[in-house]
């Protein structure tokens, strides 16, 4: 199940997507999810639809791929658009049993909930898949910056999420060997009903969260002896560039967003 | 010579702990030698690194590092000067990338990032992992991951370097070639090495040797001394090396040759004259 999902999953390449700055390609993400809420007829869906194909092809990622990625989702998908082409009123139905219709309006509003949903799941997607954890964690901190003013401790949380994410390799290592330890001894994972299948879920939890403990523990120790206080004072290694093409891609995203307010117009 | 670590009398004891860990130890280090700290298991050896570096602090007496003695208002400015390594590699990764890693260290010191990058480089370059810079450190190897962890205590310029058992989980190989690297970088920067172990090769480098029996101080002396007497050996938490073994199984089948710790070379010219001479 894990395995299909792509959302969140890094794929190498060396494409001009690859390269902007995480902090650009972060906030266009979000720009776009508010973007889309602007198209309200057909001609601004083929303009976002035309420009988030056009993302995913700078991006050298084959279309099939995201494709493929929407698969474990569409059932999600499409319950929530036959409950909006269903519940929808106005219009005129041609169709109506109970509280149910079916109208053009309703069919066309489904149509485009449906392109909404295709739409940022692949901008989301395009975010993740040409962006490593590491450097999002890095462009979540640089945008979380300005928050230091009303004390909150950015550096902090920037260092949690890093350690967090660094460490979920060798926390999913641990998972496996203690179900192997315990398969050993005889727990069946999987099997039985729900109450029995939660119960064997034990086994793995304390063991995994005292171990968890001791690397905290080692780790902080670690930490402590190569001179970490607190965040404060220290200088960075890792930098993040911004060029002119991130800039760019900001222009961009106003740009669609310009268009989209002309064609809500027509 | 000057010493470069000086304990007087110190003692530690655990909270929960009936007897204290560390029961008034003294001893002093020189510059620029290799210590090898051993003991069994709950002799006190870890809690004695962690003293040194001022993670724990002892009860009574008092530790000198470099002449500046640990106190509180010192002890981030010892850190500078003492590295730790710990045993568990993948539990002392902070960075996402091996040269991230390495870097840590150096921002908390607050290092200018142009002299960071520089110095990031020739520890890797030392260590020999200058390929794997932009890896995340959870792909590699064993000994490539203690490899890095060197690097980064090693990118701060430490004078003295603690090993806490640090190649208790390396293969034979591994092991080998952490030494040698660990020698090397004695040798050519002038640190002093302090190795927590249990392994008799990192012994066999020390030129002292520091015994600890349930807190206590057993004996001090150069590996001849320590080895003197086979017998004694398990109790340090060591078995014999495999030339005395060999010399003493030797002994057994009645063959003229002494039980004194001798190296490899130094047995095998042994059995060479022994065997001229009949």
């Amino acid at each position: 199940m894990m395995g299909k999902i792509i959302i969140g999953r890094y794929l190498p390449g060396n494409s001009l997507i690859h390269q902007l700055d995480p902090r650009a390609k972060f906030i266009a993400t979000f720009l776009f999810v508010i973007i889309v809420f602007l198209a309200n007829n057909w001609q601004s869906y083929v303009a976002l639809l035309a420009f988030v194909l056009l993302a995913v092809h700078l991006s050298k990622i084959s279309l099939r791929f995201f494709l493929r990625g929407i698969r474990p989702m569409i059932i999600l998908i499409l319950f929530t658009v036959i409950l909006q082409i269903f519940f929808t009123t106005g219009g005129d139905p041609f169709w109506q049993w109970g509280i149910l219709s079916l109208s053009t309006l309703s069919l066309t509003n489904g149509a485009y909930i449906f392109i909404r949903f295709l739409l940022i799941i692949f901008i989301s997607t395009l975010l993740t898949i040409t962006t490593t954890p590491l450097q999002m964690s890095d462009a979540i901190e640089a945008i979380l910056k300005p928050l230091r003013y009303v004390h909150f401790p950015v550096d902090e949380v920037a260092l949690m999420l890093s350690i967090a994410l660094q460490f979920i390799p060798l926390l999913s290592d641990e998972t496996t060997k203690i179900m192997n330890a315990q398969r050993a001894r005889g727990v069946d994972f999987g099997e039985g009903g729900l109450i029995k299948q939660v119960k064997a879920i034990v086994p793995i939890l304390i063991p995994l969260f005292i171990s968890s403990f001791n690397i905290a523990y080692d780790l902080s120790i670690a930490m402590e002896s190569r001179g970490y206080q607190t965040s404060e004072g220290r200088s960075k290694y890792r930098q993040l560039s911004w060029q002119s093409k991130d800039t760019w891609v900001l222009i961009s995203f106003g740009l669609l967003a310009i268009i989209l307010l002309v064609l809500r117009s027509y | 010579m000057e010493n470069i670590i000086q304990l007087d009398d110190v003692t530690y004891s655990y909270e929960e702990a009936s007897t204290p860990t560390l029961n008034h130890i003294s001893f002093a280090v020189q510059a620029n030698q290799w210590v090898a700290i051993i003991g069994q298991n709950g002799s006190g050896k870890s809690t004695l690194a962690r003293v040194l570096n001022g993670l724990l602090e002892p009860n009574s007496g008092q530790v000198k590092i470099g002449g500046m003695l640990l106190t509180e208002d010192t002890v981030w400015q010892i850190r500078q000067q003492l590295g730790i390594i710990f045993q568990n590699p993948d539990h002392q990764f902070v960075g996402a990338t091996v040269e991230d890693d390495v870097a840590f260290g150096l921002e908390n010191q607050g290092m200018k990032r142009s002299q960071m990058i520089e110095r990031v480089q020739w520890a890797l370059e030392l260590v020999n992992m200058t390929d794997f810079a932009k890896r995340s450190p959870q792909v590699l190897s064993g000994g490539q991951k203690q490899r890095v962890a060197i690097a980064g205590i090693i990118a701060l310029k430490p004078q003295i370097v603690i090993m806490d058992e640090a190649t208790s989980m390396l293969d034979p190989q591994g092991r080998h070639d952490i030494l040698l690297l660990i020698k090397r970088l004695q040798r050519e920067l002038g640190m002093t090495v302090l190795s927590i172990t249990h392994d008799l090769n990192e012994i066999t480098q020390a030129d002292q040797v520091i015994v600890l029996q349930k807190g206590n101080v057993l004996k001090i002396g150069n590996v001849e001394q320590i080895f003197a007497d086979p017998t004694k050996l398990l109790s340090f938490g060591l078995q014999a090396p495999f030339t005395q073994r060999l010399q003493l199984d030797l002994q057994q089948h009645d063959v003229a040759i002494d039980s004194n710790y001798v190296t490899k070379q130094e047995l095998v010219q042994k059995l060479w004259q022994l065997h001229l001479n009949t």
